[in-house]
């Protein structure tokens, strides 16, 4: 009995230390695991989150495009770089002298899935879609520079509130959009904008059959209403999206491929070890920490793939609400800010953003209005009235873990000259309807990826004073300088291109003087593709564009 | 997994295999490590385990491997992981401890009152009882969480007397021990409910009723010094439950918030890191396993020797 | 069987209960279901109207009684974030978690029934001494830190399992086993210390003093004699399971009930988090009733 008593201890710190050594045989590194392709001519990607909706008039982010591509397609598309090409359209519009309407030219043959003839007056319905209330598109705020956009949405919005049965006041259409003949669309603006074309290439335009999107409204999503190469088959919430080959696809680009396979919840250490493995073919977007050691692995480093996303990440000031409605107290966050060692936390992943536009843009120059320079910080902090810093709360968007990482590290660097930062983490969902609300938060980690390649689409949508709005506002500093305003407007407008260039860098020295944001980095993407993926290439506007992938060995 | 570590409600599921005096020897011992660590973190700490070393991170921005300045290496910001595992200990113990005493707290009474004046109060209260031990605790715990992010700012933890472990206590920590405690009450109302009926049968306190005692004397004189042997094993077990719930809230991002050196939110930053640098991981995992079986231990120890059954063999 | 219809009535009791304490919980967000209703352009007077039209004006005890006349027609709602209707979303998800949560128990019990016995029969050796220690630590793992070791070590190192998703049943073997070897050190000193109990006893004593050989003894007295209790933990255990087996479920990124809740807590959708605790409050109940009703038909004695 004794003797067990004295043992006992001892077995248990034994059993311990046995565990710490199994565990560190685990950790130990070993041979890099293989994984061969699994047969089967299916593309498989994850995805860390469901997606919300896969309707072209809904979908909202660069992990949902692509997959809106497969199923549908719109007039006009990107060529390799971002050079307009005709896509449903046998050429690009012809536009009228007066530089306010196009006509598109509409391709034969090209039919939905259901089998029926895609016809010109199907994009004016796709576009008065977008624009009815009714159907809660984001991308409406696109279109409203068409002819009767705003009159078409006024009447909607009328019949909604007094209960009138849809469409019964006038007018029932939106006058800009026509449809001459079945192969002629045009499209009439209030007035000339140079970044229209560009806007017409976002896949919210992408043409839906109207029969299909009538009849499954909310649920277009799961139904096949497009003209793309593939239909959704299976969703299963959480787990998996599934599209397979549409049967009815007529176009010359036929695709290779059986199927694609969205795998959904998986996150980054998972979809790393399952790329490994030969699970999945293809990762979006390799997570920081592996990026050093797939560089330097022989195997590995063959299969990434990278280029400069165009794309600022930033810090919003909310000019709106104390302490940054003083504009040295935002200046001073600019010099505190030691932008070379944030960059480094996230494994040097992009390059240091000292600007709005973002380096891949035509209108990028260089300039560094504030250099790392905690004293200038301090003076700039006691000038405001703040000589002892003050208390605020980071809003940080929880799955962004390089954002996380970044936030923990700005937290140490404003910390030295007084700036106490608390950091709140949330999921997207919650943190955007928060930060788009006018005078609610006064300091968020944002991100915005272009939509299409035109500085307005950074300058215009996240900077105009005169597009606030009380919620959902894009303006997350909710910055407004009327001059500012002013000369974004003139840009729009302006058709000789070295001058629209100027105008706009003109905007940016205003932002920047007043300093809204503190720009962090422009990201670079990193895709990890297995060696037996073909005719996958990285895209400057589209993520990567799936439906032109083959697998090796299959057909 | 939804499991609570031991159930004392059952006597049946004792560890008798170890003498009970082991099992309370190599549960002391282990829990004055894990005490000694966490009063003493500050000083036996290499490092601070908030600064992030410019040293701490290589050219690439990956954190390094274990070395003499950095025992168990750095984490994903320059951190030395020895340090921040060191620290974590306060962070667990003083949750698991506040929490635990929160949860024995609000447990016992409920289970004194019911127990004790019986009838619809009993009836009452144990409705109660069923009713929040049918919400699942985790599940429970982490809307609660959820759900009172930025509701507890106002509460200023300064009434809580922690400050000689110089532990900032952060909004989200106060929050972390509200919602355990909330949750984990209801195992306690139990079992010294049950206690509490037996001990009402007890000679001398029906010989204080019919002296005429009071119902409050009696419960505090006679019944309270009953129980409370009951209620220590029940604590101790219940710190080991907290600890490991601590841990699962911060590894789902709803328990204590970053930067503070949680094991469980140390597990869950430094898990995407696991085929690259391994250190980040087992160090927080390692001190999670020793902390839970260091109070098991003893818990299930105290419960043996308490236990008339096991005495008699 | 009265007794049986008085517990049926307190378990609906405590159902009721359960939605009212989540519902005032739900009621105390600052989540704004009107958004998912208006679009985002909405103005404040659209926003009104919607309001009112959802009833959010009412008194709480209105919304209450509105919630649990839908409620008990299956209607739960709709999530505020995905738009995803709350029952459809738990019935896509319960599979899964059903799934795990069987091959979680099959490992609890064939590991833990044999080592139980095992140590039953050699109470104080050796092996009795390893099997407590090992069952101690077992216990007491982080699920998710195993989970995620076990994921490592045997499916991207080793390629013996698929790392995670649910393609085929053979990704359910990895998490079963994670979820089995935590649970199964408990059922192994239960099953330990009931047949011991049994061993001790004296008609057990006795019989195998006339000889009766140990098989026998096992299978007529001392495992029987394991069954009630085991049958108690391993209802209240199931229950939990199957209200969703959060952290496995996060580590092999299994699309069950707790991946579902934690999604919408991190989401702060309501209506997903009210549907996911109720779900997991029903199973609770449902479970303690389903016990009650085979103690009664295995120990005739509470019958009475």
């Amino acid at each position: 009995m004794a003797s067990r008593v004295r043992r006992s201890p001892g077995s248990a710190i034994r059993a311990m230390l046995l565990l710490v050594v199994v565990s560190t045989v685990f950790a130990g590194c070993g041979s890099a695991p293989g994984g061969g392709r699994p047969p089967g001519n299916v593309f498989r990607l994850p995805s860390r989150t469901d997606m919300q909706s896969l309707d072209p008039a809904i979908a909202y982010d660069v992990t949902a495009w692509p997959l809106v591509r497969l199923m549908y397609q719109g007039l006009l598309d990107y060529g390799d770089g971002s050079d307009l090409v005709p896509w449903l359209a046998e050429s690009l519009p012809t536009r009228s002298p007066d530089g306010r309407a196009y006509t598109f030219r509409i391709r034969r043959g090209i039919r939905f899935a259901s089998g029926r003839d895609v016809r010109a007056s199907d994009f004016a319905y796709t576009l008065e879609r977008i624009l009815d209330p009714k159907s809660k598109s984001p991308g409406e705020g696109f279109f409203r520079g068409i002819e009767g956009a705003r009159a078409f949405q006024k009447a909607r919005e009328r019949e909604a509130e007094e209960k009138l049965p849809r469409r019964s006041l006038e007018p029932k259409h939106v006058s800009g959009l026509r449809a001459p003949d079945d192969h002629t669309f045009e499209i009439h603006l209030v007035e000339p904008d140079e970044s229209f074309l560009k806007v017409m290439s976002l896949p919210f335009s992408y043409v839906v059959e109207p029969e299909a999107a009538e009849r499954w409204g909310e649920e277009l999503s799961r139904h096949p209403a497009g003209c793309g190469p593939f239909v959704l088959t299976e969703w299963r919430r959480g787990l998996r999206i599934r599209f397979d080959r549409s049967p009815n696809y007529s176009q010359p680009d036929r695709p290779k491929l059986d199927g694609v396979e969205v795998l959904i919840g998986i996150d980054d250490l998972v979809a790393q070890m399952m790329f490994e493995r030969g699970e999945l073919d293809l990762i979006t977007e390799i997570a920081p920490p592996d990026l050093v050691r797939l560089r330097n692995h022989p195997r590995w480093k063959q299969c990434i793939l990278s280029e400069p996303a165009a794309s600022t990440q930033y810090l919003s000031m909310n000019t709106e609400v104390p302490p940054f409605n003083d504009v040295r107290v935002r200046r001073a966050v600019n010099h505190a800010l030691d932008r070379e060692r944030l960059l480094r936390v996230i494994n040097g992943r992009g390059a240091v953003a000292t600007t709005i536009l973002p380096p891949t843009m035509a209108e990028y120059r260089p300039r560094n209005d504030y250099p790392h320079d905690e004293a200038r910080a301090k003076a700039l902090l006691a000038e405001a009235g703040y000589p002892n810093g003050f208390k605020v709360s980071l809003w940080v968007i929880v799955d962004r873990a390089e954002h996380v990482k970044m936030a923990e590290a700005i937290q140490q660097d404003l910390g030295k000259v007084g700036i106490q930062v608390e950091l709140k983490t949330l999921a997207f969902a919650v943190w955007d309807s928060a930060v788009s609300k006018r005078k609610n938060v006064p300091f968020a980690f944002a991100g915005w990826y272009q939509d299409y390649p035109d500085p307005s689409n950074f300058m215009d949508v996240l900077l105009r004073g005169d597009r606030i709005v009380a919620q959902n506002s894009n303006n997350y500093a909710f910055y407004s300088n009327p001059r500012v305003d002013a000369v974004l407007r003139q840009a729009l407008k302006e058709p000789v291109a070295a001058k629209r260039s100027r105008l706009y860098q003109d905007a940016e020295d205003l932002v920047m003087a007043d300093a809204p944001w503190a720009p962090l980095f422009h990201p670079t993407t990193y895709m990890l593709v297995r060696e037996w993926v073909r005719g996958f290439k990285l895209h400057s506007v589209w993520h990567g564009r799936f439906e032109r992938v083959s697998l090796e060995g299959s057909r | 997994m939804a499991h609570a570590p031991i159930a004392p409600s059952d006597g049946t599921a004792s560890w008798r295999g170890l003498s009970r005096s082991g099992l309370i020897r190599a549960g002391l011992v282990l829990v004055f490590l894990l005490a000694s660590v966490a009063l003493l973190a500050p000083w036996i700490a290499p490092h601070s385990p908030l600064t992030q070393f410019e040293a701490g991170l290589d050219r690439d921005g990956m954190p390094r491997p274990p070395s003499l300045r950095f025992l168990l290496g750095t984490d994903s910001l320059g951190r030395d992981v020895l340090s921040r595992t060191l620290h974590g200990a306060r962070i667990s113990l003083v949750v698991g401890g506040v929490a635990m005493l929160a949860a024995t707290a609000i447990g016992s009474m409920v289970g004194l009152l019911s127990g004790f004046f019986g009838r619809w109060v009993d009836a009452s209260l144990m409705r109660v009882t069923e009713i929040v031990m049918a919400l699942p605790a985790l599940l429970l715990a982490i809307a609660f969480a959820g759900l009172m992010d930025g509701r507890v700012a106002h509460l200023h933890p300064g009434f809580l007397p922690m400050h000689f472990l110089d532990l900032k206590l952060e909004r989200g920590l106060v929050g972390v021990l509200l919602v355990i405690g909330l949750v984990s009450w209801t195992g306690a109302a139990r079992v010294v409910r049950a206690q509490v009926l037996s001990v009402k049968e007890f000679e001398f306190v029906h010989a204080s009723r019919a002296l005429g005692g009071s119902s409050v004397r009696i419960l505090f004189r006679h019944v309270l010094p009953n129980v409370i042997p009951t209620v220590l094993v029940l604590a101790t077990m219940n710190t080991a439950a907290t600890i490991g719930l601590e841990a699962g809230l911060s590894y789902l991002g709803v328990g204590v918030p970053p930067p503070s050196p949680s094991w469980g939110g140390m597990i869950s930053e430094g898990q995407p890191y696991l085929i690259v640098a391994p250190w980040l991981v087992l160090p927080p995992g390692l001190a999670v396993v020793t902390a839970v079986v260091a109070f098991n231990l003893l818990g299930q120890g105290l419960q043996d020797a308490l236990d008339p059954r096991a005495g008699a063999r | 069987m009265k007794g049986f219809a008085a517990r049926l009535l307190w378990s609906a009791l405590t159902l009721l209960g359960a939605s009212l304490l989540v519902f005032s919980l739900a009621r105390a967000v600052p989540a704004d279901p009107v958004a998912v209703y208006a679009g985002p352009q909405a103005d404040a007077e659209t926003r009104a109207r919607i309001r009112k039209e959802m009833g959010l004006d009412d008194p709480f005890w209105q919304q209450y009684l509105r919630y649990l006349s839908h409620a008990a027609k299956g209607d739960l709602g709709k999530s505020i974030v995905t738009s995803e209707v709350v029952s459809e979303a738990i019935s896509t998800r319960f599979p899964t978690t059903l799934a795990l949560s069987v091959g979680g128990v099959i490992v609890w019990l064939a590991v833990g029934i044999p080592i139980g016995l095992l140590t039953a029969l050699n109470r104080g050796r050796r092996v009795d001494r390893w099997a407590l220690v090992v069952s101690m630590i077992g216990i007491s793992l982080p699920v998710f830190w195993l989970g995620r070791m076990l994921q490592y070590e045997l499916a991207y190192r080793r390629g013996v399992f698929p790392v995670a998703g649910l393609q085929s049943w053979r990704h359910l073997i990895l998490p079963s086993l994670t979820l089995g070897l935590v649970g199964a050190g408990y059922y192994a000193r239960l099953v330990h210390s009931s047949v011991s109990d049994a061993l001790n006893q004296d008609f057990v004593r006795t019989a195998r003093a006339k000889g009766a050989g140990l098989q026998r003894v096992l299978l007529r007295h001392a495992l029987p004699n394991a069954l009630l209790p085991l049958l108690t933990v391993l209802g209240a255990d199931i229950a939990g399971l199957l209200g969703g087996v959060v952290f496995t479920e996060s580590v092999f990124a299994l699309p069950g009930m707790g991946a579902l809740a934690v999604q919408s807590v991190l989401n702060l959708d309501v209506p997903m988090i009210m549907g996911t605790v109720l779900f997991a409050a029903l199973m609770v109940v449902a479970a303690n009733l389903i016990v009650d009703l085979l103690y009664r038909v295995i120990d005739p004695r509470i019958r009475a």
